[in-house]
């Protein structure tokens, strides 16, 4: 019996004189590994509004709202923290791979409310230039326009956007306003942004 | 005529890992009876599944249990991929390999937890200090190759989620070199002390009869004889390539179960070194299965506890139709029904505990009698009155030496 306590008598010791073995912690920050699952942040740059975050988190933390007031419509993207498990799977899926992120942040206490817990950001959407029905969020349109490059030319609604991307077009947006009347078909109608049914009746009626 | 007492243990209770309810009948000290009544822990999780995509049941799945959290996802991603002609003809080579190597990691996190506990109820509470410090490094890991200390979410249908990179290899080869003289000392202070063979032998005995009648799976068999082990018997992932022994005890008591849970360390050990001198360097860790077809699949795993076993039924879409989880503690904490029977109230605490249900939920105990005169223990209470039991054993040791 007294032998091997000698074992344990040895590893007491050394317990003893080591410094505890508990991370020191509000004193000194923890720094969790590279790798690590924290909080996820969006980042409004590099996020196009594409809504494949939303479609394979498995927890449902990431709440899409489109909104549409008036000649402005709005896609609100919120990542809800108090409800997110901290999988990756919207960083993993995301269309850019940095629309969101990851970060390293672990600590997610607050003082204020649950619901508090959030972050939000806002895509503008474009609207059709006959209509005036959002069809996709801005930057998402001239990231595909991008990611297509020349071949972008096939479609009219691309083209617009690959020649504004490199200067050639005019910036600004035309869209009717709310509540007008849809715009008069036309042959021109056709080298426009349109919604696939106004496309649709501007390929057929044209 | 003695009078019968009735003590109520849980539905909330620090011995449980999920809320389930045990009636102790007494007749003094001497547990007569009792009655096991679960359910409190339903969460719906097999109908939540049922309303998700297959690639993120995973994430539902991992969360039936904070500690097998690698176990029922991997039978379920076995379930699946049984639809799609089983695991080894779908998932790369490289992706077995880490799947065996984070599916016991996780066998070796949840078995020093366990020590730690079962010393800490028997009032061994430097052994649960120790335990959980030495477990400490394993989380580690997990935490750099996952992300994440539990909830690893690193099963998929097809492969797996993240890779084990070149660097990781040396700081898990140097962690598990660390974590042997650690089982060392464990093996040597459960074997050689005296005071936990008192207080361990005979204790909650579950014999070979009757654990083959009341179904117990994992280490709690194993300790009674019974030889049964998924990861040889059904071979997934990698286990079958690689040389490790099923370990066995004959006597059923809660020391048996203590010593195969230590000893089966040793063996996870190994198969993590074999794992990791086989493993692949370079090579694709994911299938990227596209569709499930028609039709139904089932998946073991042997999880830290025993037999883990999910039922998937898929009608083509991209959702279950039907999925059926069975954990290793169901079968388990019913054989507390002939364990606990005969010991005493200091006994049911480990006796309880040694199926090792996982423990995470806090309430209360109420010792009520007959004639209404309640009594209102803690679960603190509980595990004192089973740490002064060893305590009078230990005194009775020094003081009378046989």
């Amino acid at each position: 019996m007294r032998l091997p306590k000698v074992r344990e008598l040895k590893e007491a010791i050394k317990s003893l004189f080591s410094p505890a073995y508990t991370s020191d912690f509000p004193r000194k920050p923890h720094i969790p590994y590279e790798r690590f699952r924290g909080r996820p942040y969006f980042h409004e740059e590099d996020c196009t509004g594409c809504t494949a975050c939303a479609q394979v988190c498995p927890a449902k933390a990431i709440e899409i709202n489109d909104e549409i007031k008036g000649a402005l419509a709005k896609r609100k993207l919120t990542v809800h923290w108090d409800i997110c498990i901290f999988c990756g799977q919207c960083q993993a899926n995301c269309l850019t791979a940095k629309g969101i992120m990851l970060s390293r942040e672990f600590d997610l206490a607050t003082t204020e409310k649950r619901e508090d817990l959030k972050q939000t950001i806002e895509k503008e959407f474009v609207l059709c230039e006959s209509c005036a029905e959002p069809i996709v969020p801005y930057d998402q349109y001239v990231w595909v326009a991008k990611k297509l490059g020349p071949l972008s030319f096939t479609n009219a609604s691309l083209l617009l956007f690959y020649l504004r991307s490199i200067g050639l077009a005019l910036k600004e947006r035309i869209h009717p306003g709310p509540g007008s009347k849809p715009a008069a078909i036309n042959r021109s109608t056709r080298i426009k942004t349109l919604c696939p049914r106004c496309r649709r009746e501007a390929v057929l009626k044209s | 005529m003695s009078h019968k007492i009735i003590v109520p243990i849980g539905p909330y209770h620090p011995l449980q890992d999920e809320p389930e309810f045990f009636q102790l009948y007494v007749e003094g000290e001497k547990v007569v009876d009792i009655d096991i009544i679960i359910g409190y822990n339903h969460r719906g999780i097999e109908k939540l599944s049922e309303s998700k995509h297959f690639d993120q049941v995973p994430f539902l799945v991992e969360r039936i249990c904070g500690i097998c959290s690698s176990s029922h996802p991997y039978a379920y991603c076995l379930a699946v991929e049984n639809i799609l002609g089983g695991e080894i003809n779908i998932v790369p080579e490289k992706a077995l390999y880490i799947r065996t190597i984070i599916d016991e990691l996780q066998r070796i996190h949840s078995h020093l937890l366990w020590l730690g506990l079962a010393g800490h109820f028997i009032g061994y509470n430097t052994v649960w200090m120790w335990a959980w410090k030495y477990r400490e490094p394993v989380l580690d890991m997990f935490e750099m190759v996952t992300g994440n200390r539990n909830n690893y979410a690193m099963f998929k249908i097809g492969g797996v989620r993240r890779d084990i990179k070149d660097e990781d290899i040396p700081l898990l080869r140097k962690m598990l070199d660390e974590l042997l003289p650690a089982v060392d000392l464990f093996r040597g202070a459960v074997m050689d002390d005296p005071v936990i063979k008192m207080r361990l032998k005979d204790v909650g005995t579950l014999t070979y009869q009757q654990a083959v009648d009341w179904c117990v799976v994992g280490p709690t068999a194993r300790a009674s004889g019974v030889n049964i082990d998924i990861r040889r018997d059904d071979p997934y992932g990698v286990t079958e390539r690689l040389d490790w022994n099923v370990i066995l005890e004959k006597d059923g008591d809660i020391f048996s179960k203590t010593i195969v849970r230590i000893l089966e360390l040793y063996e996870s050990i190994s198969i993590i070194r074999q794992s990791l001198d086989k493993m692949p360097k370079s090579g694709v860790i994911d299938a990227e299965v596209k569709d499930i077809p028609e039709g139904e699949g089932i998946g073991r795993v042997e999880a830290p506890r025993g037999e883990c076993f999910h039922y998937i039924k898929s009608d083509g879409t991209n959702q279950p139709v039907r999925h059926k989880v069975r954990s290793p503690s169901f079968m388990n904490v019913a054989s507390d029904k002939v364990s606990a029977v005969g010991g005493t109230i200091s006994d049911a605490t480990i006796t309880l505990a040694a199926v090792d249900p996982c423990y995470c939920c806090t309430e209360r105990v109420a010792v009520i009698n007959k004639i209404n005169n309640r009594k209102v223990m803690n679960g603190w209470d509980l595990v004192k009155l089973s740490q002064e039991k060893t305590l009078k054993l230990k005194e009775g040791y020094h003081g009378r030496p046989k």
